[in-house]
């Protein structure tokens, strides 16, 4: 694998690099209704997986979690802490199996 | 499917997941180092995109609870966006964290991810470790009680960046009587042209991608460098000194740490200049310097450098100590100058408060007129406003 941003040429490096524009509220009008109905599932439950995770549970989407296979014979924070998310570790599980088979 | 796992497990994840993922399936990052500086080709059904909060994990949720959210930066990887369907599933992810109500940046991956490392290298987590064993080791060696001096430095970046946070640089300068402003002003125009170079090296090395071969090698070598660089840290005499039960008022913190205010303004404008210098639009630059300084200063008030270093990514943590190690020699001279008065005591003590007008008048207009405090109260106005509006 190369390095992408080495790969591009100067003119695109400098039109990406320069792409920051702060968004008017009135462009989330829609809320999160693409998303809504969509299986999401989320690899890690560090910091950002656990809590991203949390509120988009609470925001009304479907959120399962995949966590390496120590991680979850450890019982970890997250799913210690969060008992609502029991039948989400059984989707892990078997979100986990499918990904070391 | 959304990848949120350490950038050094991202190509076995994605690799790992990607089979699993049916047609035309999305497939989301917080952070981008995997497709900008390793590469990662993705399938080309897929699409890819970015929702970056930032801040850490914890913000994210504790903000969300109270109706609010943290700004966040989405984006959608040009190369794999077949179906046009990224921009819209990003703006409903913002949305779903809480990102939507703190304000949303339309950037790219690219932008993310240089403005991203340039932020956490030097400003946030660099000037802070370089500045907090500088300033412990030299309070020690003038006499001052080190249990003293470790309070002083653990909650006093966090004090000192409540003052930023609020009102940029301007608020932080005026929390101090004028003759210390003017001093921290002073300090802080040598420590920008000492550390200037070093800032300008992060950010070659950055987007040369020399910064992530390198960081890469130690991921193949089993991260010797980055433990060894750890478990160095956590060995300090910072790290390891008590500090006292003595209260420190919130304005002792100013009055008293006059040098950190300075390492603060230094960091901060030289971060945001050099990353505008290099061609990032300045809101990014500000979000990776300015607004991410006070986030990072309450990791180190929670427990010290060790608690910043076990926070932050592994990326930002090997490269605040390449900045730390190239930090400290260059800045010997500096502070064989500095003496008690600017860190430990109070600045001025047994002087009146006098100070000249037209000095003052000039300091006062180089800190509120630089670049990253009129972007800054622009974009604190508008978060301000979007809370009202909640």
């Amino acid at each position: 694998m190369a390095n992408y941003f080495n790969t591009l040429s100067l003119r695109d490096q400098l039109a990406q690099l320069g792409k920051c524009r702060f968004m008017d509220p009135s462009e989330f009008a829609d809320g999160v209704e693409v998303l809504k109905g969509l299986k999401i599932a989320i690899v890690g439950c560090g910091a950002q997986g656990l809590n991203q995770g949390l509120n988009m549970r609470d925001s009304g989407l479907d959120i399962s979690y995949a966590l390496r296979e120590g991680a979850i014979k450890k019982n970890v924070n997250p799913i210690k802490m969060q008992a609502k998310t029991a039948l989400q570790l059984e989707l892990t599980k078997r979100l986990f199996l499918q990904l070391i088979s | 499917m959304i990848n949120l796992t350490p950038d050094k497990q991202h190509t076995s994840v994605v690799n790992a997941v990607m089979p699993l993922m049916k047609k035309g399936a999305t497939l989301s990052y917080s952070h981008g180092f995997n497709i900008v500086e390793e590469g990662m080709q993705v399938r080309e059904d897929l699409t890819v995109i970015m929702v970056a909060p930032k801040s850490p994990g914890s913000e994210v949720r504790e903000e969300y609870k109270r109706g609010f959210g943290v700004p966040t930066l989405i984006a959608v990887h040009p190369e794999n966006n077949p179906l046009g369907k990224g921009f819209d599933q990003a703006k409903a992810y913002a949305v779903a964290t809480g990102g939507d109500k703190a304000g949303v940046l339309d950037s790219s991956f690219i932008a993310e991810v240089k403005s991203d490392l340039m932020g956490e290298q030097t400003i946030l987590c660099g000037v802070l470790q370089t500045g907090s064993i500088l300033s412990f080791d030299k309070m020690v060696e003038k006499g001052i009680d080190p249990a003293y001096a470790a309070k002083l430095i653990q909650y006093g970046w966090e004090t000192i960046t409540e003052a930023l946070k609020h009102g940029g640089i301007t608020n932080m300068m005026d929390r101090l009587s004028n003759p210390a402003k003017i001093k921290a002003f002073e300090l802080s125009e040598e420590l920008k042209e000492i550390m200037r170079p070093l800032f300008h090296k992060h950010m070659d090395d950055i987007i040369s991608g020399e910064f992530s071969k390198t960081m890469m090698k130690d991921w193949d070598n089993d991260d010797k460098d980055l433990l060894t660089w750890r478990a160095a840290t956590g060995e300090t005499a910072f790290e390891k000194t008590k500090v006292t039960d003595k209260n420190i008022s919130e304005q002792e913190f100013f009055d008293n740490g006059v040098l950190m205010v300075a390492f603060v303004r230094a960091g901060v404008e030289l971060a945001f200049e050099t990353m505008t210098e290099a061609g990032i639009i300045e809101e990014s630059a500000y979000y990776e310097s300015l607004h991410e300084t006070p986030l990072i200063a309450n990791t180190i008030a929670r427990k010290k450098l060790y608690e910043m270093n076990a926070t932050i990514s592994d990326t930002a943590e090997y490269g605040c100590y390449l900045f730390d190690h190239a930090c400290k020699p260059l800045l010997s001279d500096f502070m064989k100058e500095i003496d008690t008065e600017v860190i430990g005591k109070k600045y001025g003590e047994d002087n009146d408060n006098g100070v000249d007008n037209q000095k003052l008048i000039t300091i006062n207009e180089e800190i509120r007129f630089h670049p990253v405090e009129i972007i800054g109260a622009e974009l604190r106005e508008s978060m301000t406003a979007m809370i009202n509006i909640l």
